[in-house]
């Protein structure tokens, strides 16, 4: 019998004007696996990353999501997943916990103030920034934003998370923490996560599987021990260099 | 549906400018007082530009209702809609189990309901204020009216004016609003909102000057299609008696005038917000 997939993406297609951004890209996630999606800048990570999300409409192709497709029905299929498409971008003018309060109100398993409160908090603790939750968004480094923007992807208690480039400016030790709290999610509450990346060796320490694209198409995609056997004694890094140029 | 209004509401009041401008009402109205205070030594006591503590607020209203209320409610429209979306804000909201429709209807709601507790607020104030600062009259006379008006008549009257105001105050938003979703930038949808105003505020002298001129005989009605004649003039005509209103057909006029552009500009704009790829 075929494991039911939390992600699955099928023949989906997106132009903008004469350019094709994404073509006939179709794989899967399972339950409780981590994806990397790994292509060089503008091979259209980000815009899959946007159809997923219901941000943007892919021309052809379907999108499920547990099983929901995504332009079929939106909302079931979105209260399944949180995500951080590009970088997180918050209301600046409130507390990193007044942005999660607000955004708490959306979700519908949250139907109290009560329970609201607890969420925000609990998912503070998850990321580490109950100490920090009362200051204004706008004071947070980097990283602080990047916690937060996990804080507000784990409000509605979701299957599967999206993050698109989360170490995008983090230095080693932010790094380090949203690895260690990416595998403490998916080990203790079996959320998938769907991430894309340029960091090869960091997203091979987590991820079990891989999509890698190019220019909008499919190059590669497999278990992660199967790309380390194919890569070799190359590595990955030059093997992913090696299916970008050829 | 109501959680998103909310929401929405709360980003909002949220917001230092929202409570500045709530603030800057007292000032506002008793600057407008204080003018209406010299002015009252230059009108006769029977003219219905004469300010009473019974028509201050209708006066106040009119003095500020073309910039100050429009000006507010673009400010309100941009920082919405076209800050939240354009800075990549509104993707935290656009990412939840909601249609893009909800959230259109969320914003213009919560739009709605600021802009009438402002329009309130601001009654509020002129009420106080012209008690404070003017005689009180047994009668008032008002704007169109063959009679004089006793204390209820006017208190109606006012009600009124102010909710016709409010309701062509969301008529010119409605145009800004079509402008904050289209625009890419705060300060592009800002910019074209008091371009719009302008145009607006333009467009009845030049089409009244040429009609007069070029003696095109065309109706002088035309120049209430500009939602800000309407606020100049038009409100005044429509709380008229009517042996003294410019026809039986005016008010049928002036609201398809607001129908229309709320219709047109607020319908485009919904199309525009939730039909389109978002790019965020």
């Amino acid at each position: 019998m075929r494991q039911e997939m939390i992600l699955e993406v099928g023949g989906v297609t997106k132009t903008a004007g004469r350019r094709t951004l994404v073509k006939e890209l179709s794989f899967g996630v399972r339950p409780g696996e981590v994806c990397g999606f790994v292509g060089p800048n503008g091979a259209g990570k980000t815009t899959l990353i946007r159809m997923i999300t219901g941000l943007i409409k892919p021309d052809s192709g379907q999108i499920r999501i547990d099983g929901v497709d995504v332009r079929q029905d939106r909302i079931a299929a979105l209260s399944r997943v949180g995500a951080i498409v590009e970088s997180p971008i918050f209301f600046p003018y409130m507390s990193g916990r007044g942005n999660l309060l607000n955004l708490a109100r959306l979700h519908g398993n949250l139907h109290t103030s009560a329970q609201r409160k607890a969420r925000v908090e609990e998912v503070l603790a998850i990321v580490d920034l109950s100490g920090r939750g009362s200051d204004k968004v706008k004071t947070y480094s980097l990283g602080m934003k990047q916690r937060l923007g996990i804080a507000q992807a784990l409000l509605g208690s979701p299957k599967l998370i999206i993050l698109d480039e989360p170490a995008n400016g983090l230095d080693p030790m932010g790094i380090r923490d949203l690895r260690n709290l990416i595998l403490k999610l998916r080990d203790e509450q079996g959320i998938s996560f769907f991430i894309s990346s340029h960091l090869l060796d960091e997203l091979q320490r987590i991820c079990s599987r891989f999509v890698i694209i190019k220019e909008g198409g499919m190059v590669w995609q497999g278990t992660s021990g199967e790309w380390v056997d194919i890569a070799g004694t190359r590595g990955l890094e030059e093997h992913f260099v090696e299916l970008m140029t050829r | 549906m109501r959680a998103l209004f909310i929401s929405e509401l709360e980003r909002l009041w949220k917001r230092k400018l929202i409570w500045m401008m709530f603030a800057a009402i007292p000032l506002i109205v008793y600057a407008t007082a204080r003018y209406y205070a010299v002015h009252n030594l230059q009108v006769p006591l029977d003219s219905p530009e004469f300010v009473t503590s019974g028509n201050f607020p209708v006066m106040a209203l009119i003095e500020q209702l073309i910039v100050v209320f429009n000006l507010v409610s673009l400010v309100l429209l941009t920082l919405s809609f076209t800050e939240e979306y354009r800075t990549g804000q509104l993707r935290m909201v656009l990412l939840r189990a909601f249609t893009v429709g909800q959230l259109f209807r969320a914003k213009a709601a919560a739009y709605l309901v600021t802009i009438s507790l402002f329009f309130a607020a601001y009654l509020g104030v002129s009420v106080a204020v012209g008690f404070q600062m003017f005689d009180s009259s047994e009668t008032t006379r008002l704007f169109h009216h063959v009679s004089p008006a006793g204390p209820g008549e006017v208190m109606g009257y006012t009600l009124k004016y102010y909710g016709i105001s409010l309701l062509t105050v969301v008529g010119m938003g409605s145009a800004m609003l079509a402008l904050a979703v289209i625009c890419h930038t705060t300060t592009a949808a800002i910019g074209f909102g008091v371009g719009i105003l302008l145009l607006s505020i333009g467009y009845p002298l030049v089409y009244l000057t040429f009609n007069t001129v070029l003696n095109l005989q065309l109706p002088a009605q035309l120049a209430f299609l500009s939602l800000t004649q309407i606020q100049y003039e038009g409100i005044a005509y429509l709380l008229a008696d009517s042996s003294m209103g410019p026809g039986p057909y005016f008010p049928l006029f002036a609201l398809a005038v607001v129908a229309g552009y709320v219709l047109l500009c607020a319908g485009g704009a919904c199309l525009a917000f939730t039909r389109r790829d978002r790019w965020i």
